[in-house]
């Protein structure tokens, strides 16, 4: 089968997935109702709502988190030759997870906010943004004077380690309720983009995104290894530049609005790695762009158990379908770092 | 191709480290010069500053003091994309990702030359598919690098260089990890793509003994300095022993290979011909046994039949004949102690 073709059936399968995403729920839209609802022709007030107000932002979303996870992991797994790394790897989780813990918990002990309710989304998202923000910047200028890739690598997980330790003792000084919101926050939630911040989360992972493909060429002789880069003309600073800006749209930018979400950015590269047998990011990046969009819409469906009231937290859902691709994957290879 | 006047000219060039401001030198004041259509092996022992030099010409480490020119132009000169296109490396094959095919690796050279999203053009893909060619791997075009050997492995790395389509091709150890054969046949390759192509090649090599039939110029290290010669003429000037100044090896520059200086344990004689004398002397010596002919424990006549081969040994009035060398070996040993 061509790649083309290839492409062509995970674009049919996101667009199904995405319909199937808007249809089920805890009330499954009859597929007429569906069908005229979006012609115009519905005269359903409470559908028209649930589909046009709660499901179609969530279903965006959801393509959105899908797309940018999965691309920013397959550069990070490529940066850094390592089949283990994703979009967290640069500790943009815990940067974000730390400025999130410190409005969400801080705030409230030092009492500057009565209630959770006051903590508005927007503050959760600068929030975020600021945390990840500070701690890619803190590891973009050690980099600068460090020119091993393992190192950075490193310095990454060690930084966020580090994070992490402030973020529990927060939450062991928090107060019972502030507690709870900010363990929310870290399970995930695909349903609280709406409105203006939907436009915001499309336009910044389009940013990430279009750097990614211009990058494509880097991003392919990055792994015949970093000497032949610099040979060939490569801007080896440059290029890591553009690549951290990207991951910090990209992973930055969801892990602000949805929370974290795990194992997506890890399983979906490989899942396309394996599907297109190739290493060339030009077929790669639309690979996992459209089979990022198609495993979390799958996800996001699974996690409103279609039919009934109660909703799961998205993070387990990717997690307990991304682990087993994982595995599937590492015995599928037996030898993966032979791939890298 | 940017130049078409290509040479490398080193003047007072230093190279090394520089650690906490100051200056390590690894070889200072080289001077040396590099014509096209010549392959050119630097030689030396581990640790001399084949790689430190290799680093330096390729521009990915900065030169202490000194200057490198490439027809007339300061490397310093060179912007990105032109240096790419003037001069290409190969590095060693152990690391490329697995599953990357063939003709794709090939197709990397062509990157200094295509816009952002590497589009390739039909002029292009005509030196892709000659690179191939020219290094004998165009039926692998389409394998994983996986499941290809090491030897065609390093030719896929010349050919991506062929690709890059530039006057100077330097390659870093190409012979490592490679079987007799296929260190030939590789340097063999450089070679007629030197003087085919006129291009200049410069390789790093501890394969002394291989880089003397197949190199034209040998830029040969020795205690902080750089020799330059042909490798016959280095041989008659006997500089390659110089290298093993401190050690039991040297080398026979009639036979053209590297021994071992073996302290024997007696002597024997040995009677025999050609091929046959050389060969028994050689297992002989390393057994640390010395031909001789005074103060000879014994003898050895070596027996030629028509396809076949036997040896008499004679010791102290006994005598036995052997159809094998190392049994006739033991038993020597065996009884002159007796």
């Amino acid at each position: 089968m061509s790649n083309t073709a290839k492409i062509t059936i995970i674009i049919a399968l996101a667009l199904v997935l995405f319909v199937a995403d808007l249809v089920l729920g805890s009330i499954i839209i009859p597929l007429r109702d569906f069908y005229n609802l979006l012609s115009g022709h519905g005269d359903e007030p409470f559908l028209k709502t649930i589909l046009f107000n709660f499901r179609l932002p969530r279903a965006l979303t959801a393509v959105a988190a899908g797309m940018a996870l999965s691309v920013s992991g397959l550069i990070m797994q490529t940066v850094f030759r390592n089949p283990l790394a994703g979009p967290y790897v640069l500790g943009i989780s815990s940067g974000a997870s730390l400025g999130v813990a410190l409005v969400i918990i801080g705030f409230q002990s030092f009492g500057w906010f009565s209630e959770f309710s006051t903590v508005s989304n927007w503050t959760i998202i600068t929030a975020a943004l600021i945390g990840s923000g500070l701690l890619l910047m803190m590891l973009l200028i050690v980099s600068t004077r460090v020119n091993d890739i393992m190192t950075i690598l490193i310095l990454g997980i060690l930084f966020s380690s580090s994070v992490s330790a402030i973020v529990s003792i927060l939450q062991f000084f928090s107060p019972e309720g502030a507690l709870k919101s900010y363990v929310i926050w870290t399970m995930g939630n695909l349903g609280n983009v709406t409105g203006s911040q939907l436009s915001i989360l499309w336009g910044t992972i389009t940013a990430g995104i279009i750097i990614a493909l211009l990058n494509g060429k880097n991003l392919n002789i990055m792994l015949l290894g970093e000497l032949y880069a610099k040979t060939t003309g490569v801007n080896i600073f440059l290029f890591r530049l553009f690549i951290f800006i990207a991951t910090s749209l990209l992973a930055g930018g969801i892990t602000a609005f949805c929370g974290p979400i795990g194992f997506i950015g890890i399983a979906v590269p490989h899942l396309v790695r394996l599907l297109f047998k190739t290493t060339n990011h030009f077929i790669l990046i639309p690979g996992t762009l459209f089979m990022g969009a198609a495993v979390m819409l799958f996800s996001d469906i699974v996690a409103h158990l279609p039919g009934s009231d109660r909703i799961l937290p998205i993070n387990s859902i990717t997690a307990l379908l991304g682990i087993p691709i994982v595995i599937w994957i590492i015995l599928r290879n037996r030898q993966l770092s032979q791939l890298f | 191709m940017v130049n078409t006047e290509s040479h490398i000219d080193l003047k007072n060039l230093s190279v090394g480290y520089r650690l906490r401001g100051h200056n390590r030198v690894v070889i200072p004041n080289i001077n040396l010069r590099a014509a096209k259509g010549t392959l050119i092996a630097l030689v030396g022992s581990n640790g001399s500053g084949k790689s430190t030099l290799l680093r330096t010409l390729v521009g990915l480490q900065p030169a202490l003091s000194g200057e490198i020119t490439i027809g007339n132009k300061p490397l310093g000169n060179f912007n990105r994309p032109e240096l790419a296109q003037t001069l290409s490396f190969v590095g060693t094959h152990y690391d490329m990702h697995a599953m990357m095919r063939v003709h794709q690796v090939v197709s990397y050279g062509r990157y200094p030359y295509t816009n952002m999203v590497g589009t390739m053009k039909d002029y292009d893909r005509h030196i892709i598919r000659k690179a191939m060619h020219d290094t004998g791997i165009f039926h692998l075009r389409d394998a994983f690098i996986s499941e290809i050997s090491d030897g065609e492995k390093q030719r896929v790395l010349i050919a991506r260089s062929l690709a890059q389509d530039t006057d100077i091709i330097l390659l870093d150890e190409p012979t490592a990890y490679l079987d007799v054969k296929n260190k030939f046949e590789v340097l063999h390759l450089l070679g007629r793509l030197a003087h085919e192509k006129q291009k200049i090649i410069i390789f790093s090599s501890h394969d002394l003994q291989i880089v003397l039939g197949t190199a034209d110029l040998l830029w040969f290290i020795d205690r902080k300095c750089i020799i330059q010669g042909m490798p016959e003429e280095l041989v008659l000037r006997n500089k390659i022993n110089e290298l093993f100044r401190h050690s039991e090896v040297y080398f026979d520059a009639e036979e053209n290979e590297f021994k071992i200086n073996r302290k024997h344990h007696f002597d024997i004689s040995l009677e025999g011909n050609g091929i046959f004398y050389k060969w028994t002397q050689k297992a002989l010596n390393r057994m640390h046994i010395g031909i001789n002919n005074q103060d000879a424990i014994g003898s050895i006549k070596i027996v030629e039949k028509q396809k076949d081969v036997n040896w008499k040994a004679t010791i102290k009035n006994q005598s036995k004949t052997f159809e094998s060398l190392q049994e006739m070996i033991a038993w020597i040993y065996r009884h002159q102690k007796t």
